[in-house]
């Protein structure tokens, strides 16, 4: 089953029903306040949102709906000054400026 | 310190940091710059949700890119490009991303050390314990200061409590 990673959230809040953000948050390992922005609808970094998989008892996998591109490059690294938690558009504009300048890099070196 | 005396700037005054990082060979673009970024992409940081990021440093080989959100503050602007400027002189380990093919960011992580460790350094570089020290012997206050070195009047504040020059100045004037 697939799901999107906007229902991470909603995921979130059932799992623990009657428990406070601030129980779930302690038993997961992670602050209270990204709990809450994960909650509603923000996405976290890959250790968070492992972290709360985990937790869940869910396969990654299942809210990514997919493996992660197969591209034959090797994924980016950056440094990025952030909120600790963005909106899923705010998440995807950024992949996408990051892929556009490592794109623009290599266009470049291979003048 | 040295940083500073290299590039001829004294301690009591203002380092540009664009200037820095491009004589580390660092490339300095905001969104519009980055070639082949689709306008929703542009809109979504600039517009819809500017608030959410500040910059990102992407290095491809020897290249190293910094994307500066220039819709925050000059001031903002400097302390960003410097703190990225401090996570490269630091060494700090990138962090990994994984982009799946809905187009969807995921960073591997994004350790509160480094961040704060990068706050210190770029704040230390943006306004020196002796500079700060100096000015105030001249009778700026926290604005004046703040105005000199081209710095958010927060960063300022924070550099002078961090520092306690305020402290050091009362006990000997």
């Amino acid at each position: 089953m697939s799901l999107q990673i906007q229902e991470l959230g909603a995921r979130v809040v059932k799992h623990r029903g009657v428990n406070g953000v601030r129980a779930a948050a302690a038993e997961i390992g992670v602050s209270p306040a990204t709990l809450s922005r994960v909650e509603n609808g923000h996405v976290p970094d890959l250790a968070t949102f492992a972290k709360i998989c985990e937790w869940l008892g869910e396969d990654p996998a299942v809210f990514l709906g997919l493996e992660a591109s197969g591209a034959v490059r090797p994924p980016p690294t950056v440094h990025m000054r952030k909120k600790n938690t963005t909106s899923v558009d705010t998440a995807t504009a950024l992949g996408a400026m990051i892929v556009a300048v490592q794109n623009a890099i290599i266009a470049r070196e291979e003048l | 310190m040295e940083t500073r005396g290299r590039l001829g700037i004294p301690s009591d005054g203002a380092i540009d940091p664009i200037t820095l990082v491009e004589s580390k060979g660092c490339l300095v673009w905001t969104p519009q710059d980055v070639p082949e970024l689709d306008i929703c992409h542009i809109r979504q940081l600039t517009i819809s949700d500017p608030d959410s990021w500040d910059a990102v440093t992407i290095k491809e080989g020897n290249c190293t890119v910094i994307v500066i959100n220039n819709t925050r503050p000059a001031a903002r602007q400097s302390n960003t490009i410097m703190h990225e400027w401090a996570h490269l002189e630091l060494k700090h380990k990138p962090s990994r991303v994984d982009q799946f093919e809905n187009g969807l960011l995921l960073l591997s992580d994004y350790p509160k050390e480094f961040e704060d460790e990068a706050d210190w350094l770029s704040g230390a570089m943006l306004a020196p314990r002796e500079g700060l020290l100096s000015l105030r012997r001249r009778g700026m206050d926290d604005a004046q200061i703040a105005e000199t070195f081209r710095i958010s009047s927060q960063l300022a504040t924070w550099r002078i409590r961090m520092t306690g020059i305020d402290r050091q100045f009362s006990r000997r004037y």
